[in-house]
């Protein structure tokens, strides 16, 4: 946790009926412009909550696709990485945020469209429309 | 069991899987750690829970924080112990309770949705 974030106060929290929660955003596709070190470091931090491959390219020009799914950020870039899986290698493996040139939000988001809200709104129309056998489906593998 | 007042312990559930040991909480996203020993040490713990004040666990209720507060309670100590027994194998009247689940909700994130026929069913034995 970050030291800038607010935090409550336990009396706070007690009259907080609901907490605010996260807004997902529509990253699929996008190309941060990473023009200074906080754009990065925002971009690599969005690509963490990300439900996707990411394609990474770094400064020596290696270009691979990446999950990303831990990061340590350190005082500099070089002392900031990310964790990832690649489909090239079956271990895990870290860059550093200074070696990265630039990220590609190029996997498909599987949690765009997954809000509970988005399920009970198309659970009530197909039950308007008289459907039946209407249940929670996984996403079909492709 | 009973009408209890616990705080969340997020050491109480470490949880690994294939991207190492899962910093609190399995809710939200702050990371993993290659080693037991790293987790441990490196992870701010005092950043977690309600009392923390971190916005991410404001009213959280989750289980998995609440177990292990519970289960150090009914197995620390003696008056523990005979509480939670108590609370098993008697009628407990516990009017709070009762009161908290016929109190109308102020707000409702949705409706309740019951899946009518369900595709999947128990594998018979």
């Amino acid at each position: 946790m970050t030291a800038e974030v607010l935090k409550y106060t336990r009396e706070q929290v007690e009259n907080l009926e609901l907490a605010p929660g996260a807004r997902h955003e529509e990253l699929e596709g996008w190309i941060p412009e990473l023009a200074s070190d906080e754009d990065l470091k925002t971009a690599l931090e969005k690509a963490l909550d990300y439900r996707g491959d990411v394609t990474l390219t770094l400064k020596s020009g290696e270009r691979f696709e990446a999950y990303i799914f831990n990061r340590q950020t350190g005082a500099t870039l070089a002392d900031s990485w990310v964790q990832y899986f690649t489909p090239k290698a079956d271990d895990k493996r870290k860059v550093s945020y200074a070696e990265i040139a630039r990220l590609e939000f190029s996997g498909k988001d599987r949690a765009a469209g997954k809000h509970w809200e988005d399920w009970v709104k198309a659970y009530n129309e197909k039950k308007a429309a008289g459907e039946k056998n209407i249940a929670l489906h996984p996403d079909a593998l492709e | 069991m009973g009408d209890r007042n616990y705080d969340c312990i997020p050491w109480g559930m470490p949880a690994y899987n294939i991207f190492g040991w899962q910093r609190p909480c399995y809710l939200l996203q702050e990371g993993y750690a290659d080693t037991y020993k790293q987790l441990l040490e490196e992870t701010k713990w005092e950043d977690y829970g309600v009392p923390s004040g971190n916005p991410k666990c404001a009213n959280c209720m989750v289980s998995c924080g609440y177990e292990a507060p519970a289960v150090i309670d009914g197995f620390g100590s003696l008056k523990g112990f005979f509480a939670m027994v108590r609370g098993t194998f008697t009628r407990y009247p516990d009017q709070h309770a009762l009161n908290l689940l016929n109190e109308p909700m102020p707000h409702g994130p949705s409706s309740l949705v019951q899946i009518e026929h369900p595709e999947r069913e128990m594998a018979s034995r």
